[in-house]
């Protein structure tokens, strides 16, 4: 695999519209979309394997051939599939769906209706979406960063161990281009078109609250050039997120009778936002091993990682409202008592993959990083039987 | 000033309104969905069933099931123990029976955790699960209809929910208890709600 620039030689792409620029920019794209089929070909590859082991857990009777990539539609995913079938059943002390967001079910749903298997399709949405991530990803980065970095950002996202996930019928697949595209789409002037990316992210996952953070630092930067409709709706993109969540609970009243429904299912998980969360999690963590939970070591390896990866960026450059973004995605599910998939949620922390990307200009840290993350990766895949990510 | 905040707030007025409108693409569940649901809730908070259980072939005898931890136990008068964890039952003291009339006497105490949990399973599952008003012995009450194999026709008296009768269908057998006695799970609102009918 080619492609990875390395070293900080080089200015900020989009700041210089020359041709060298286009031509780095095309390149990196090609780049990207070679690591990105790459990436999910060891995807795929060690979940197949998984499958072929026989490493599923006891009573699991389906065969590799009937389903090759079944683990892709574990877990959470399951969820998601009742929510697009069923709508939003909340049951108290049980678990149940209003936990779960739904852009993804909605996504499924209309697949189902265009008579498109559903599942599969999720799969092939969040794989797609990945790929818009990637692209977007570098866009953004490449205001940010030299486009070197910008790029290894985007290689180094595909193959982080986690990344696995953006395979998986989950919604992170869709969220992430969400999240860049608002960006993006911020930094150029479109307001609207960001205002609905945040809404979608939002509708996605509760982290797209978050892009209120950057958003709101583009718009106090552009406001003195913009005019008062621009400056509405760059006030409008900043609020969309609140907006999708207020739409979300809106719907919960009208669906389920409770508008908190999603916070309430969320306790069945042992998660409550409260005070105490973040000491709570702390003690789980102390006790992880006594309650078998060695799983969560897991977790809160790459959130120690994911904050150090944040205080890389801010010193490359990265906006502060970004990094502050990126930081409260890491920090804020342990305010609800848990260190359970942090390590899924920093995969939305976008600034993470720019602080990385900075580490790697090093010659010997990206010899090493990218082999090691590809390891991590298909052991990653390998072992979903085993724990949800 | 007031103009950008107006406009801001009419667009994300707009936003959220589109977003509602495409949440209401989605399915709605059925009214007996959400009734079930509700009865777990309820079924949630008692501590303990104390019911009469007609077996096939007219046998009767008296069921008392109490929630033990996470799971529930059953006594019966022969002196038989049943444990119940999730949706298993198993023997712990007592004569043995075959596995079958066990588990049909489990779901006949009408254990609270194990119905719950069996609601829940076909509630999660998708199938179908329907409700309809009726009246029992001149009460008001709602028959909740689930499962396939066995099917359980549970009926809840109006409004609180709590559990009046249950049937259990699977293979062309019926098998009904009814509710001599409930307590609730917080010792403040513990109520007996004495014989029914």
């Amino acid at each position: 695999m080619t492609g990875v620039a390395r070293g900080d030689e080089g200015r900020r792409g989009p700041r210089r519209p020359g041709g060298a620029a286009v031509g780095a920019a095309a390149a990196g794209r090609r780049a990207i979309l070679a690591w990105w089929l790459a990436s999910r070909a060891v995807v795929l590859a060690a979940v197949a394997a998984a499958q072929a082991s026989g490493i599923l857990r006891h009573g699991w009777h389906a065969s590799f051939l009937a389903h090759p990539f079944t683990l892709l539609t574990w877990w959470d995913s399951r969820w998601y599939r009742i929510v697009a079938s069923g709508g939003y059943l909340p049951i108290p002390g049980r678990f149940s769906d209003p936990a779960f967001f739904p852009l993804l079910p909605l996504a499924e749903h209309a697949l189902a209706a265009a008579g498109a298997p559903p599942t599969a399709g999720a799969v092939v949405l969040a794989n797609g979406g990945f790929l818009l991530g990637l692209l977007a990803l570098y866009e953004l980065g490449r205001h940010y960063l030299p486009e070197p970095d910008a790029r290894r950002a985007a290689v180094y996202l595909a193959v982080f161990p986690m990344s696995f996930v953006f395979s998986m019928a989950y919604p992170e697949g869709i969220v992430l281009p969400l999240c860049a595209g608002a960006g993006l789409l911020a930094l150029r002037d479109r307001w609207l078109a960001a205002a609905a990316c945040v809404a979608a992210a939002t509708l996605a996952r509760p982290q797209g609250l978050l892009l209120a953070l950057p958003l709101a630092a583009i718009a106090r930067r552009a406001w003195p050039r913009l005019g008062a409709a621009a400056r509405g709706r760059a006030l409008a993109a900043v609020l969309a997120g609140p907006a999708a969540l207020a739409s979300f609970s809106a719907y919960l009243w009208y669906a389920a009778s409770d508008p908190l429904a999603w916070t309430t299912a969320e306790q069945a998980w042992g998660r409550s936002f409260a005070p105490g969360g973040l000491y709570r999690a702390l003690a789980a963590l102390a006790t992880a091993t006594r309650h078998h939970h060695a799983w969560l070591y897991r977790d809160a390896a790459f959130c120690l990682l994911d904050l150090v990866l944040l205080g890389a960026a801010r010193a490359a450059g990265v906006p502060g409202a970004w990094v502050l973004a990126g930081a409260a995605t890491v920090l804020m599910p342990l305010a609800s008592g848990s260190f359970t998939s942090d390590a899924r949620f920093g995969l939305l922390a976008l600034p993470v993959f720019w602080g990385l990307a900075a580490a790697g200009r090093r010659r010997l840290l990206h010899r090493l990083l990218v082999p090691a993350s590809i390891a991590l990766l298909a052991a990653g895949a390998f072992t979903i039987p085993l724990r949800f990510p | 000033m007031r103009t950008t905040l107006a406009l801001a707030l009419a667009l994300a007025a707009a936003i959220a309104a589109a977003a509602f409108a495409l949440q209401t693409t989605l399915p709605l569940p059925g009214p007996g969905a959400r009734l079930a649901a509700h009865v777990v809730g309820r079924l949630e908070r008692l501590a303990r069933v104390d019911t009469l259980i007609r077996l096939p072939g007219g046998r009767t005898v008296a069921g008392r099931c109490a929630a033990a931890g996470h799971g529930d136990r059953i006594r019966l008068p022969d002196g038989r123990v049943l444990l119940v964890a999730g949706t298993h039952v198993r023997l712990a003291a007592g004569p043995r029976q075959a596995p079958s009339t066990t588990a049909l006497e489990a779901d006949l105490a009408l254990c609270p955790v194990l119905l719950a949990n069996e609601l829940t399973a076909d509630l999660l599952a998708g199938g179908p699960v329907e409700a309809a008003a009726r009246r029992i012995r001149g009460r008001p009450a709602l028959l909740v209809r689930a499962g396939t194999r066995p099917e359980l026709v549970l009926a809840v008296r109006r409004p609180s929910l709590d559990p009046l009768a249950l049937a259990v269908r699977d293979h062309g057998l019926v098998a009904r208890s009814r509710v001599v006695a409930i307590r609730v799970r917080r010792r403040a609102a513990a109520v007996a709600a004495g014989p029914i009918g």
